[in-house]
């Protein structure tokens, strides 16, 4: 066999060497959820009742944030057949062709032990556990099981992206108390509106992938009052902190308003006939058809709530903005 | 029908007297192929990146463990 043909040989059998960036790879670790994460881990761990040295805080925090990039990174190897279909996940490094799919495994697999490994060096083992659970959890449980069998896949799948508060929490205290479960139920509570409400309006690329989100499953009536039911059911649980002394007056303003405008939008996409339209030809996450625009505004605002809710806790135990509501001990 | 099942088959590489490394020889194994320049540009990003990684989870590991010596020596004191 000449160079030639061994070399053309070489390249047909995908052995071409990659021309991926290190942007390719880092896009991998879905950084835009990564922030998030960081967001309210960072607001679980400042509102623990211990003192942390702030050294190894931001080193458990990034280990947490390369945990959930990891799990992303996997999640985007398993689901390639699936993003290759969808406008919105088209360009994603693996779909996109520039990331090949065993080595997105590679960098999930390696990201993930080594984020584990400094989590209990950094933190603790608990911390490091419940990090190892979710990487888990998302990857096997969500991605392998859950996504493309149910219309619970993200109810359930949910609470992998509800561990962060808690993993924060775990990690200034070391152990798993009441407060920390309830940060980990707002975000578990939180998930499926956010998710459906997305769902509702690009009901039509997760059909064409056979994902069973709720409106392709149930259809996008059923959709509109399951959301409104699960909003009613967090906005209400969003007040919990209040009663344990977790959030003060700040926070439960903060829970109070954001929770009535979450309502109000919720309300608005129930009455709507939002997701019967079909769905929204763009690629753009907020690219809409005119009968969709409530579900896209209660996507768009429930990551602003959520974010709001957990930068009340911030203000109040790390910049000293809290006043204990009266009646409540903290 | 019978010699197949009778007669065991003769492993590929039993008549080999180097265990079948000649064979490897002429196959697209990749050591002729050479680089476009695109290729090897982000080839060598690729690296440093990995090295920027490994010297910053160097770098971690050093520090927790400079930070939990001064925790275990001021608790022993």
């Amino acid at each position: 066999m000449n160079q030639s043909t061994n070399d053309s040989v070489h390249r047909a059998e995908g052995g071409a060497v990659s021309t991926a960036s290190p942007r390719d790879y880092f896009d991998l670790l879905k950084p835009r959820v990564m922030t998030l994460v960081v967001f309210t881990a960072f607001a679980g761990l400042i509102a623990a009742p211990v003192d942390v040295d702030p050294l190894l805080a931001f080193i458990s925090i990034a280990a947490l944030a390369v945990g959930a990039g990891a799990a992303g990174a996997l999640n985007m190897a398993y689901d390639a057949d699936i993003d290759a279909t969808m406008k919105r996940t088209q360009k994603r490094p693996v779909p996109r062709g520039a990331v090949s799919v065993s080595d997105a495994y590679g960098m999930g697999i390696v990201a993930s032990i080594l984020s584990v490994l400094v989590m209990a060096l950094a933190a603790n083992y608990l911390a490091a556990g419940l990090l190892a659970f979710s990487i888990f959890f998302y990857a096997v449980i969500y991605t392998v099981i859950l996504k493309r069998t149910t219309p619970q896949n993200i109810v359930i799948g949910g609470a992998a992206g509800a561990f962060p508060p808690m993993i924060g929490w775990v990690i200034a205290t070391g152990e798993i108390s009441l407060d920390a479960v309830i940060l980990f139920m707002i975000i578990f509570l939180w998930t499926p509106p956010h998710s459906w409400a997305l769902a509702l309006y690009k009901s039509g690329d997760y059909a064409a992938a056979g994902v069973p989100m709720m409106p392709v499953a149930k259809g996008a009536k059923s959709t509109r009052l399951q959301i409104l039911l699960y909003s009613i059911v967090m906005v209400i649980f969003a007040g919990a902190p209040v009663l344990t002394g977790l959030g003060g007056v700040v926070y439960g303003v903060t829970a109070l308003g954001g929770g009535a405008l979450f309502m109000l939008l919720a309300w608005r996409i129930f009455r709507s006939r939002a997701g019967e339209a079909g769905s929204a030809e763009e690629a753009d996450l907020y690219a809409v058809r005119a009968g969709d625009k409530a579900a896209r505004d209660l996507f768009a605002y429930s990551i602003g709530y959520l974010a709001v809710l957990f930068a009340a806790l911030i203000a109040e135990h790390a910049f000293g903005a809290y006043i204990s509501v009266p009646g409540v001990s903290a | 029908m019978s010699n197949e099942t009778d007669t065991p088959k003769e492993h590929p590489m039993a008549a080999d007297d180097n265990f079948g490394f000649h064979h490897r020889e002429g196959l697209p194994t990749g050591e002729n192929y050479k680089l476009t320049p695109e290729e090897e540009a982000a080839r060598k990003k690729r690296n440093v990146a990995i090295a920027w990684s490994l010297l910053g989870f160097m770098a971690i590991v050093f520090t927790v463990t400079v930070v939990r010596i001064g925790q275990n020596s001021a608790g022993a004191l």
